[in-house]
């Protein structure tokens, strides 16, 4: 009899060992229930478990710890939420705006390539690859990978990119965040290249792409000016003709080099050229050339034509139209512009000549002119102000005013204007015409009214009241290309035809690089010649102008696709100087081309005026700066060589300093 | 150079290409702006879903109207998926140990799964060879009850025998080493560390009984030192035949829980790279 077995372990071992795989079948069981079990208590809250964690922060991020839902829209719920968020594609978007709210310094089109509008990038893409259609020669030939990595190119290049792109984060304390490689920032572009020194496209129009935001001509200055004994006097304190330093200094941040403000820089040579004391100065005012006894030579009915006092104007240097300022004044003035439009735009030199055949309204056309004064000489501002309309009120109040000018004026052609006027508005005509000996008059106004050294006058030339610049970045002048640059011609406030036209006459003057651009007469009178040193840019082409009144300027707003840090480079190779890169174009100034294309082009009247695009490339009387200034230290062998050592990714306008 | 070498001449060969197409895969990935932990974690699941088909392929024998192909392309696929798969994981944790609890839960299913499978792998190699050498072919199902049946021999031989003999050592004998000793597998470790030296010492130790025994116990003596061996040989084959059975213990339950771990972190790794 054999003994019962009485330990069941020892009775499990007996088993057939069918039960192997029933047990191993618990087992999986168990594991996958245990699994599951740990899994739902980690990821069961309602946010998440300290029990995750894909890796530490970098330094940057590192105060925000555990907090995911600073930079995870997933975060902000359990494991639901997760699921959902696991399979958004917008997921990715909804983050980076997290990223954006503690960096907003990033423009506003964060998240289209590069951070500029897509237009933009369009544009900047179409000049890239017209600039870079050349073939690729033999040393510019892809690598191996590079090949392999354009077949898994990135292709969400028309839609926006999120930070995450390429900003890695949780990769460790000291994982720099902006680090990229050459290929990476390539991944997107369709052209690519090996590295800076082998492919890299040729510099087309470094560091010129648009021109300069005040026009200088280096060329000019320093090899005739400069070089001049004769001016060596006129250069700033302790200034050497030859030194750069002298008039560009670094920056704060030592990437760029600055220059220093007129009064510093130019006004020593320049002021004179502004105030124009010689030259007339701007003619805002203007009486008619009318004489009652040329009148009469031609006109044997000159008798009828009643305007009491006129000053003789006969023989003079008068306009032959209006100066744009009082024909906006005259605008409103129904009986004038119909006088007007009978007599001609060039009334004012036919007066004469036309009282035979339109006495009437030469008679009118004299009259509006008189009750314009009048008004101006009783109510000063209010009634240029009422004269002007309400898109053009600013006029009125602009500074140095008008008004004790044509106050003057009356005081001396039109001294009894007043009565003159009562006269004429109770229905009865001037007792009679007279001719005012204006010279005496003249005399009686103080000297300060027409012998200043700027600021407005009156003109016994012309008859008119002129203003010429009292100096650099004179007030009025600049109101008025202000005024001119705000108006955009297709959203302006409705103003009269005629207003708009005479502003853009203004502009004219005011615009002229020459100071001789006057509407009415070609010669010099004297504008102050704001534009033929501060460029206006019209980058959207829709006639609003924006004036660079100032250089160019270091902000964050500067922040360009391209770097270029001066500092180091001054610094790394004390035997180089700033002539190492920027070499002087000596083609470039010569009789001729002072008027430069960038800056100044003819007018449909052959007339110099300003260029407005500013995307204009200009050397500014250098050579251009080619890839081998660079190469010579940047490659392979000496120093880096990455696209981010030069370029920007994040960049808040297209345009360069 | 036979068939089966050129088989696994090939099968290497292959192998090696996948290798390197992974790290050039990869390669491509990082040097481009592609979420590479992402692309190649979503490569490794893939892996590891496929690798574990192949336990639902064996329990599946055919499909209508498909072929499953058989058991042994499916094994070879699945050993050097696994193989491969361990490439892919490296490149997937950066060969760096992770950070969070989860994370280092998940690593440590994914290299007992990897482990174990490889200790199988090399127990399949390793074993049959040398229960091959044994000549003797047993059912690794049956030997419990071929051990219990040796045990029920020897007691009855003994019991048998106890009227006629004239000592009481085999009794004695049976009672204090050879009962125990036949009721279960016995030396386990040392069978599997290919040690000569369980069965020598226990006959041994019988044989030095014979001097003290009577010419009748010593036949009876000698009917039981028999069957020791063939329970010695017994355990022998239960133990190899076991350890190409435990192996699956580890490595099939570890892989269930690595799937259930993988979906999570794979939603986890999802929602919080963006929904990439």
């Amino acid at each position: 009899m054999s003994e019962p077995v009485q330990n069941p372990d020892e009775l499990s071992t007996l088993l057939p060992m069918q039960a192997l795989l029933q047990k191993r079948r618990v087992a999986s069981f168990l594991a996958s229930i245990l699994s599951l079990t740990f899994c739902l208590l980690v990821f069961g809250g309602s946010s998440t478990s300290p029990a995750i964690s894909p890796g530490r922060l970098s330094s940057a991020h590192s105060a925000m710890k555990d907090d995911c839902a600073q930079c995870h829209t997933a975060a902000e719920g359990g494991f639901s939420n997760w699921v959902s968020h696991a399979f958004d594609s917008k997921t990715s978007l909804a983050d980076s705006q997290r990223c954006l709210k503690c960096h907003p310094e990033i423009s506003t089109h964060a998240l289209s390539p590069h951070g500029m509008c897509p237009q933009d990038l369009f544009q900047l893409t179409a000049n890239a690859q017209q600039k870079t259609k050349l073939s690729l020669s033999d040393s510019d030939k892809q690598s191996f990978l590079q090949t392999l990595a354009e077949m898994t190119a990135h292709k969400n290049q028309d839609r926006s990119l999120t930070c995450s792109t390429c900003h890695r984060e949780h990769h460790g304390q000291k994982t720099d965040l902006t680090d990229l490689t050459n290929q990476q920032c390539q991944s997107c572009h369709a052209r690519q290249f090996e590295s800076f020194a082998h492919g890299h496209p040729e510099f087309t129009d470094f560091p010129h792409e648009r021109r300069s935001r005040i026009y200088f001509d280096h060329a000019k200055h320093l090899m005739q000016y400069f070089a001049d004994e004769k001016f060596a006097h006129l250069l700033p304190a302790g200034t050497s003709a030859t030194s750069c330093t002298a008039c560009h200094q670094q920056d704060s941040s030592g990437r760029f080099m600055v220059t220093g403000g007129f009064q510093q820089m130019c006004a020593n040579c320049h002021t004179s050229e502004i105030t124009d004391k010689v030259y007339p100065g701007i003619a805002f005012f203007a009486l008619p050339n009318f004489s009652q006894t040329e009148s009469s030579k031609v006109d044997s009915v000159q008798s009828e034509i009643l305007i009491g006092e006129w000053p003789a104007t006969d023989g003079t240097n008068n306009l032959h139209a209006l100066p744009p300022f009082m024909e906006m004044l005259l605008a409103d003035d129904k009986l004038f512009q119909h006088a007007k439009q009978t007599l001609g735009d060039d009334a004012p030199r036919r007066l004469n000549y036309a009282s035979q055949k339109h006495p009437a309204a030469v008679e009118q056309y004299l009259w509006s002119i008189k009750q314009l004064i009048d008004e101006i000489a009783q109510d000063g501002e209010a009634a240029l102000e009422r004269r002007l309309g309400p898109s053009y009120s600013a006029v009125a109040h602009m500074k140095p005013s008008i008004v004790e000018s044509v106050i003057s004026m009356q005081r001396v052609w039109f001294p009894n204007l007043m009565s003159e006027v009562s006269t004429q508005r109770h229905g009865k005509p001037p007792a009679q015409s007279l001719q005012v000996n204006s010279l005496e008059t003249y005399r009686g106004i103080s000297a300060a009214e027409h012998t200043s050294g700027g600021g407005w006058y009156l003109s016994k030339t012309d008859f008119s009241i002129r203003y010429r610049p009292q100096g650099h970045a004179d007030r009025l002048i600049k109101s008025w290309i202000e005024l001119q640059a705000r108006t955009v011609p297709n959203t302006d406030l409705k103003p009269t035809g005629i207003r708009k036209q005479a502003l853009a006459k203004m502009f004219q003057i005011l615009e002229s690089p020459t100071g001789s651009g006057t509407v009415a007469t070609r010669g010099p009178v004297s504008s102050g010649r704001c534009l033929k040193c501060h460029t206006a840019d019209d980058p959207t082409r829709n006639g609003q102008l924006k004036i660079n009144w100032l250089a160019f300027r270091p902000t964050d707003d500067n922040k360009t696709l391209h770097k270029f840090t001066h500092a180091p480079h001054l610094k790394s190779r004390k035997s180089e100087t700033c002539s190492s890169c920027h070499i002087l174009d000596r083609n470039f100034t010569s009789v001729g081309t002072f008027y430069r294309p960038e800056f100044f082009l003819r007018d449909s009247e052959n007339r110099w005026a300003i260029n407005t695009n500013p995307a204009s490339a200009h050397a500014s009387g250098f050579s251009r700066i080619t890839k081998a200034n660079c190469v010579n230290c940047h490659n392979e062998s000496a120093v880096r060589q990455s696209c981010l050592t030069c370029h920007n990714y994040h960049s808040c306008q297209s345009g360069s300093n | 150079m036979n068939k089966q070498a050129k088989r696994q001449f090939f099968d290497f060969g292959i192998f090696l290409l996948l290798c390197a197409a992974v790290i050039l895969l990869n390669a491509i990935w990082s040097s481009r702006l592609s979420h590479t932990p992402v692309l190649n974690g979503w490569v490794l699941l893939a892996m590891i879903l496929s690798l574990a088909a192949y336990q639902v392929r064996k329990q599946i024998q055919t499909l209508p109207f498909l072929s499953l192909g058989s058991l042994s392309t499916w094994f070879r696929i699945h050993k050097y998926t696994g193989l491969l798969s361990c490439l892919v994981f490296g490149l997937h944790i950066n060969f760096r140990i992770p950070n969070g609890t989860f994370e280092c839960l998940l690593a440590g299913l994914y290299l007992g799964v990897f482990f174990s499978g490889v200790a199988g792998l090399l127990l399949t190699r390793l074993i049959p060879p040398r229960l091959a050498s044994t000549g003797a072919k047993v059912l690794f199902e049956r030997i419990p009850q071929q051990v219990q049946q040796l045990g029920e021999e020897v007691e009855n031989i003994v019991f048998e025998n106890m009227p006629r003999s004239e000592s009481t050592i085999i009794p004695e004998i049976y009672a204090n080493q050879l009962r125990s000793f036949f009721r279960k597998p016995r030396s386990i470790l040392l069978h599997l560390l290919q040690s000569g030296r369980p069965p020598q010492l226990l006959l041994v130790q019988l044989r030095g009984q014979q001097r003290a025994l009577s010419a009748n116990e010593q036949a009876v003596m000698q009917e039981i030192t028999n069957r020791v061996t063939i329970k010695n040989d017994l355990d022998y084959q239960f133990t190899l035949q076991g350890m190409l059975r435990v192996w699956l213990f580890v490595h099939v339950p570890l892989t269930y829980a690595l799937l259930v771990f993988s979906i999570f972190h794979a939603v986890l790794a999802g929602a919080f790279t963006g929904g990439n």
